[in-house]
């Protein structure tokens, strides 16, 4: 519900012009991303997907100053974006902690470094902690949690710097399906509570149906084959995504992305 | 029964079959966990026609991978027997054939030396592994790739080659624990078109276990939908939909949609957080 109602005011918070990125490989340039075009709205969940090599996480390490592009520009609020900053936050597949400090700790780290007083830091911490429902958990050390709870650890490690923007890069993507969708439920609650905006790369199309209001389908050669608007309803999981209008609009949905991905993919290998 | 002749399954009125190559027979199964006896299975009953593509579908925790375990002879139950061509089985053998998610293919050999390892352990000749592996190449479209390293081809290939290897044992059954589950959704797609084809050539009877809702109504003749708390069967759907499926018939027609919200509607009864099938 909100994520449609906000798209209709829709106002620019990243944008991505004319974006190439061309590495070289061998002594031959190879474009992963051509000339990509886009915009990402205030509070906006927007998913990207395409096929293996498209280039889909390459854009998320443009949008978080990881990489530089080749050519074009990326911007935030307009500002042009050059290095890494906490105003973007990035979450990969691979849980990025330290092993030697429990869930608490880590929590602070970014706080610590950004020299906020060990009050504030306690509070802040706290809050996301509960927010990802870690409370119970939060003098653990990283080896006693489960995968869905580094998960929820990582992105609660984030989400204290306050960033203006949430680079998800298949971070669901390790996990066994129950705890997926547990985790899928749990984004758009932060989302929403936090009023986020969210830039999430995903290769599983029930992934991109289920969160996004819009999915960007990249092809095999890294361009944007369509952006498709997600008019769901929301919410989209739990009991109503059990009922049969909502499981058909679903599926006429997931089967549209389906077929534009189909149609953008170059199969490699066998027949 | 001669490959001419070969006709689908008949069931009775209640979805059962009367001549079964498998048949469950009261399985239970019982844990131990934390000390105290937890019940996987609970009367499990369940017949498997000869040439069938039966589906067992469930969410995590209903036993679906216990039962193909016990089924294929991988794991023991705790009571029950299973049946196979009317003999009480004990143990894995050459007649069971196995693909599991992890296709474990052995990295070292090449693509028609990995379809071949079944045969060379049970001392078959040279000539006549060549012979099988080659026919069971072109039976899951993979025909000329014999001499590719295992680790150089796509995960789709591999697939396809462990169900190659599974298939030169020349097995009674196949039994498949969600090989298709860590795919992306193009290679999923075709590799269930795949298993299809490979299906009907060889007439092959598949035990498939899934917690995909979509996947068991594409590929199944009939879907085993399990409960949990304990796992159980809860109903046995026959599907009727039209063959072959990926030319006849889409996941948006009425008559597919139909049967996911049959299925779907089994699970009314279960909290949110216990539901973790995929549509």
């Amino acid at each position: 519900m909100s994520g449609n109602n906000k798209a209709k005011n829709k106002k620019v918070l990243l944008r991505c012009k004319n974006l190439w990125k061309v590495y070289e490989k061998n002594g031959v340039q190879v474009p992963v991303c051509c000339g990509l075009d886009f915009d990402v709205y205030e509070n906006e969940f927007l998913c990207i997907t395409g096929p293996t090599g498209c280039g889909k996480s390459t854009i998320l390490k443009m949008m978080a100053g990881l990489e530089l592009p080749s050519m074009g520009a990326l911007s935030l609020r307009g500002k042009p974006i050059t290095k890494p900053n906490r105003e973007r936050g990035i979450i990969f597949q691979e849980y990025s902690m330290l092993p030697w400090r429990t869930v608490f700790q880590n929590v602070c780290l970014g706080m610590e470094i950004l020299n906020i007083s060990p009050k504030e830091r306690k509070e802040k911490a706290l809050k996301y902690l509960s927010l990802v429902a870690l409370t119970y958990a939060k003098d653990r050390y990283p080896y006693e949690l489960s995968g869905g709870m580094k998960r929820r650890m990582t992105l609660a490690m984030v989400l204290v710097t306050n960033p203006k923007i949430l680079l998800m890069d298949g971070a669901f993507g390790a996990l066994d399906a129950k705890t997926k969708m547990v985790m899928q439920a749990e984004i758009i609650e932060i989302w929403k509570k936090e009023s986020a905006t969210i830039v999430f790369v995903t290769s599983e199309l029930d992934e991109a149906v289920k969160l996004g209001d819009r999915i960007i389908v990249l092809n095999s050669k890294g361009a944007v084959m369509k952006i498709i608007n997600n008019t769901l309803p929301r919410p989209r999981h739990g009991k109503v995504a059990q009922e049969p209008r909502f499981l058909r609009q679903f599926v006429a949905l997931r089967e549209e992305v389906f077929i534009t991905l189909k149609a953008g993919t170059v199969q490699k290998g066998a027949s | 029964m001669s490959l001419s002749n070969f006709s689908p399954p008949r069931y009775t009125k209640d979805g059962d079959v009367e001549d079964a190559i498998l048949e469950i027979r009261n399985i239970y199964k019982v844990f131990m966990k934390e000390g105290s006896e937890f019940l996987a299975l609970e009367d499990i009953n369940l017949k498997v026609a000869e040439g069938e593509l039966m589906c067992i579908l469930g969410p995590t925790g209903c036993g679906k991978s216990v039962t193909l375990q016990i089924a294929s002879g991988l794991m023991e139950q705790t009571s029950g027997s299973i049946i196979l061509d009317g003999v009480e089985e004990h143990g894995p053998g050459p007649h069971k054939g196995m693909v599991f998610q992890e296709y474990a293919l052995l990295p070292w050999r090449n693509v028609r030396e990995n379809v071949e390892l079944g045969l060379e352990i049970n001392g078959t000749s040279r000539s006549e592994r060549h012979r099988i592996a080659g026919e069971q190449l072109v039976n899951v479209n993979m025909e000329g790739t014999g001499t590719l390293s295992a680790h150089e081809i796509s995960v789709g290939m591999r697939q396809r080659v462990a169900i190659a290897r599974a298939l030169a044992n020349n097995p009674r059954i196949l039994f498949m624990d969600e090989p298709f589950d860590s795919l992306d959704a193009l290679t999923k797609e075709e590799m269930q078109i795949e298993i299809l084809k490979t299906w009907h050539q060889t007439k092959k009877t598949i035990f498939f276990v899934t917690h995909d809702v979509d996947e068991a109504i594409f590929l199944s003749d009939r879907i085993c939908v399990m409960d949990i708390n304990p796992g159980r069967i809860k109903k046995i759907l026959v599907n009727n939909l039209p063959r072959p499926r990926h030319e006849k018939i889409k996941r948006t027609d009425n008559e597919f949609c139909e049967m996911r919200e049959e299925i779907v509607g089994l699970y009314s009864s279960l909290m949110e957080d216990e539901l973790d099938l995929i549509v």
